[in-house]
């Protein structure tokens, strides 16, 4: 070996180094509470400030090293090829295993630093155990890196050309989802890390709530994105007309997000009302146990195959390992500050804000619990009966769609429902409106043939849920015109501006229900139809008649294919042309389809191309997708609303009430 | 405000409208209810009405014969058990080890039901002098301290 170090070598110093820093800032920070030295404490912070930069260094390496093409780099010579374009060398970073671990880890420097950064001053005595909790959690994904999934190992002799990135990852979709997802499996760390520290130090009050209120809403709002950002990858990519499968991949994403939003709105209860101590410990230990999950069950091959898993169980072992170590100490600390975790206030209504957001924890962590079982349990009666058992879409959709449709209802009733409670007959006085109108829609499906009992129940819930909210705007907007006797336009200004955390909330809320209702349309009124047509042929699918004008072939760098030209039209007239295409990648051998899609506000046109016969002959699936982009809109609303409530700091707004005033107005407290 | 109101209605009442544009052949609507319950044994969880695989096409036609014979769904899906086993039902039986799969929504639907209640008869009562904030009152409610 030479004398001189490559990049990619430097680069797995730069983690090595990393790891030790971890453990050192473990050390300082424990002994920095045992000695009573805050100075020690300082280094502590120190070293997790270089741990951004070195792994920040050691992540541009691997980046580089594909941007170069240097496949003396096992992971990038796996990866990726000298035809790949520029773009997905990018995204081949984190294309498989080694490198989307990598990137976890870089991510989890990155919010450790901001967390010391932003709560340094706030938090001085849970501090030692917010950085002793977040450098355990890199040291454990370091070491891992570093033993079992090292990006940086070499390759000898090198390869003249990489193996190419797997085609279904060539697409710019892959370039955000998983980073994205990887935003909010990683952030809820932080909230987990400040939980910890209040459950060590038997601090369980509302400090730790308050500290962590945006860094959760942060991670949901990253998990959101992250998951429908795959929802439209899978859509468009994985050609069979739908956004989601319930495959165990996509389940994993899906538990976190779940117990995460149970976790966003039971957090405001400990914050307003100083309640629900143990539940928000709980949920916030289980969410991070699910992010971890999510990693394990993605990266660990078991999904593929429990033989897989076995026959290499190191990196299984490890992660299953990690996994049990952090649910004993997570809820370990649970059980042993149970006494602590009383709750301090009464609940004293039963149609309370409280209440109806005990509800939504309980049925999220019942969709959670079922996702969970649904995922696991074939895996477990295989490893133990050896027999073979399936539990996909079906399923989920039978067991998990009814209590889907009551959130949608709560969704609407929970926001507008004062804390503490209110009667039941200003309860019905309140829902006036929104029951009104659910009931119509629930005639108006009666009317159209709609029977599926759940089917009414569902656009009931979303009308429902879009009135209530509507209402609750309205009625606020309408009593700041009164009170400050301005037009509507500058009322709704000021009330955007003046209760951003409110609104935020509630627009998030309108913008589930627009993703609600692209689920209803598209997931029960989609129409398709599976053809073989030769040119010249037509066919009708919703409203539009679609005819095969001619095939081509189309001869790229890196893939060869087929391209079908489809000539659409509506009402006589034409409208527009869909071309999908089918490839293949002969340094994979791989064949995908390419979709040809045209979004309408009311539904999308969908076109795969399938095989063609000897005598011309194309089979093609086509599709008719009713209020699809209606999930898309939904979720650029649902990130409009969390923005707006991210830009409201929490205030401790019991503390300062409860006290008198210590010092006079105009004193700057020092 | 309210021509607002009536026109976000009017879009969450749109899977009404969607539904209208409907227009199958049942016959067909039925093959591809039943193909979507049953797991292309060659791929990975796939259905088979979605998976390119051969095995699948053949099992799709499979589907569509029996439909057009006019056997029942249930009768379908038993006649793919028997050939492939437990493992070719996407929605698992409710018959030994799926009985599990089945019975845990409906234990934890009552038992989260009883936890809840459970809380809210454990932290019933009249509260401690809480008073309410300012920041703690419904836009709601604020229209009726400040009218």
């Amino acid at each position: 070996m030479s004398m001189t170090l490559t990049l990619a070598e430097l680069g797995q110093l730069a983690a090595g180094l990393a790891l030790v820093l971890c453990v050192f800032a473990i050390a300082r920070a424990v002994l920095s509470v045992r000695q009573c030295a805050p100075a020690r404490l300082v280094a502590a912070r120190n070293a997790m400030f270089a741990n951004l930069a070195l792994l920040s260094a050691g992540a541009a390496t691997l980046i580089h090293a594909f941007v170069i093409s240097d496949f003396s780099v096992a992971y990038v010579a796996q990866n990726s090829n000298l035809e790949l374009p520029l773009l997905y060398r990018f995204t081949a970073m984190w294309g498989a295993h080694e490198g989307s671990l990598l990137l976890w880890a870089w991510y989890l420097s990155l919010f450790t630093a901001a967390a010391l950064w932003l709560h340094w001053r706030e938090h001085p005595l849970s501090m030692p155990w917010i950085i002793a909790t977040l450098a355990a959690i890199q040291a454990g994904f370091l070491a891992f890196i570093l033993l079992l999934s090292n990006p940086f190992a070499s390759l000898t002799p090198v390869p003249a050309n990489g193996r190419d990135l797997n085609p279904l990852l060539q697409d710019p979709g892959l370039a955000f989802h998983p980073p994205v997802l990887y935003l909010g499996y990683v952030g809820f760390a932080v909230p987990f890390a400040f939980a910890i520290a209040s459950l060590i130090r038997g601090q369980v009050g509302h400090e730790w709530v308050t500290a962590v209120r945006r860094w959760t809403l942060f991670a949901r709002t990253a998990l959101t994105s992250g998951i429908i950002f795959g929802g439209y990858w899978a859509y468009y990519e994985l050609g069979w007309g739908g956004y989601w499968a319930w495959d165990p991949v996509e389940n994993a994403s899906l538990m976190p997000w779940l117990a995460g939003t149970a976790l966003l709105h039971s957090m405001m209860v400990q914050e307003k009302r100083r309640m629900f101590r143990s539940w928000n410990v709980f949920l916030v230990v289980t969410t991070f146990l699910l992010t971890l999950l999510g990693t394990f069950l993605v990266r660990s091959g078991v999904l593929t195959s429990v033989h897989a898993f076995a026959v290499d169980p190191g990196r299984g072992a490890y992660m299953l390992g990690f996994l049990a170590l952090a649910m004993t100490a997570g809820y370990g600390l649970i059980i042993w500050r149970a006494t602590m975790l009383e709750s301090e206030a009464r609940l004293e209504g039963a149609l309370s804000r409280e209440t109806a957001i005990l509800a939504n924890s309980v049925l999220l962590l019942v969709v959670t619990a079922v996702v969970f079982i649904g995922t696991l349990f074939p895996l477990a009666v295989e490893v133990v009966t050896g027999q073979k058992l399936s539990v996909g879409a079906p399923y989920f959709n039978k067991v998990v769609a009814p209590v889907m449709v009551a959130l949608l209802f709560l969704m609407g009733i929970g926001p507008s429902i004062p804390w503490r409670g209110m009667t039941s007959a200003r309860f019905l006085r309140h829902f006036r409106l929104p029951f009104a109108l659910a009931a119509a829609a629930l005639a108006a499906g009666l009317g159209l043939g709609i029977r599926a009992p759940l089917t009414l129940l569902s656009i009931a819930g979303a009308v429902f849920a879009a009135t209530a909210i509507l209402t609750d705007m309205s009625l606020a907007v309408a009593a700041r015109r009164r009170s400050g006797g301005v037009a509507w336009a500058r009322a709704a200004g000021m009330v955007l501006s003046r209760s951003r955390r409110r609104f935020g909330g509630l627009i998030v809320h309108l913008g589930m229900v627009l993703i609600a209702v692209g689920m209803i349309g598209s997931g029960l009124f989609q129409s398709q139809a599976t053809v073989e047509m030769r040119r010249g042929d037509s066919v009708e699918i919703a409203g539009h008649v679609i005819t095969l004008r001619g095939i081509a072939d189309i001869d790229m760098p890196n893939y060869q294919g087929r391209r079908a030209t489809f000539s659409v039209a509506g009402d006589g007239r034409p409208l527009f042309e869909l071309r999908p295409e089918k490839r293949f990648y002969p340094i994979r051998a791989m064949t995908t389809t390419e979709v040809a899609l045209r979004p309408q506000a009311w539904g999308d046109l969908y076109a795969v191309m399938g095989d063609e016969s000897a005598d011309g002959r194309l089979i093609a699936r086509l599709f008719w997708n009713p209020l699809v982009s209606w999930i898309w809109i939904g979720w650029a609303v649902v990130l409009a609303g969390a923005a707006l409530s991210l830009t409201e700091r929490t205030r401790m707004v019991g503390v300062c009430t409860r006290r008198p005033a210590p010092q006079a107005r105009g004193v700057p407290a020092q | 405000m309210r021509l607002v109101l009536a026109f976000v209605l009017a879009l969450t009442a749109a899977p009404l409208w969607a539904g209208r544009l409907v227009g199958e052949d049942p016959a067909e609507a039925r093959v591809r209810a039943v193909a979507t319950g049953l797991r292309c044994p060659v791929c990975q969880s796939e259905n088979i009405l979605d998976s390119h695989s051969g095995t699948a096409r053949e099992m799709l036609e499979l589907v569509r014969e029996q439909v057009i014979e006019g056997r029942s769904d249930a009768q379908i899906m038993a006649f793919f058990r028997a050939r492939y086993g437990d493992y070719v039902l996407l929605s698992p039986p409710s018959t030994g080890p799926g009985a599990v799969i089945w019975l845990v929504p409906v234990l934890l639907v009552i038992g989260g039901a009883g936890l809840a209640l459970l809380l809210v008869y454990r932290l019933r009562g009249p509260g401690k002098d809480t008073p309410e904030t300012h920041a703690q009152l419904t836009e709601a409610r604020l229209e009726e301290l400040e009218p």
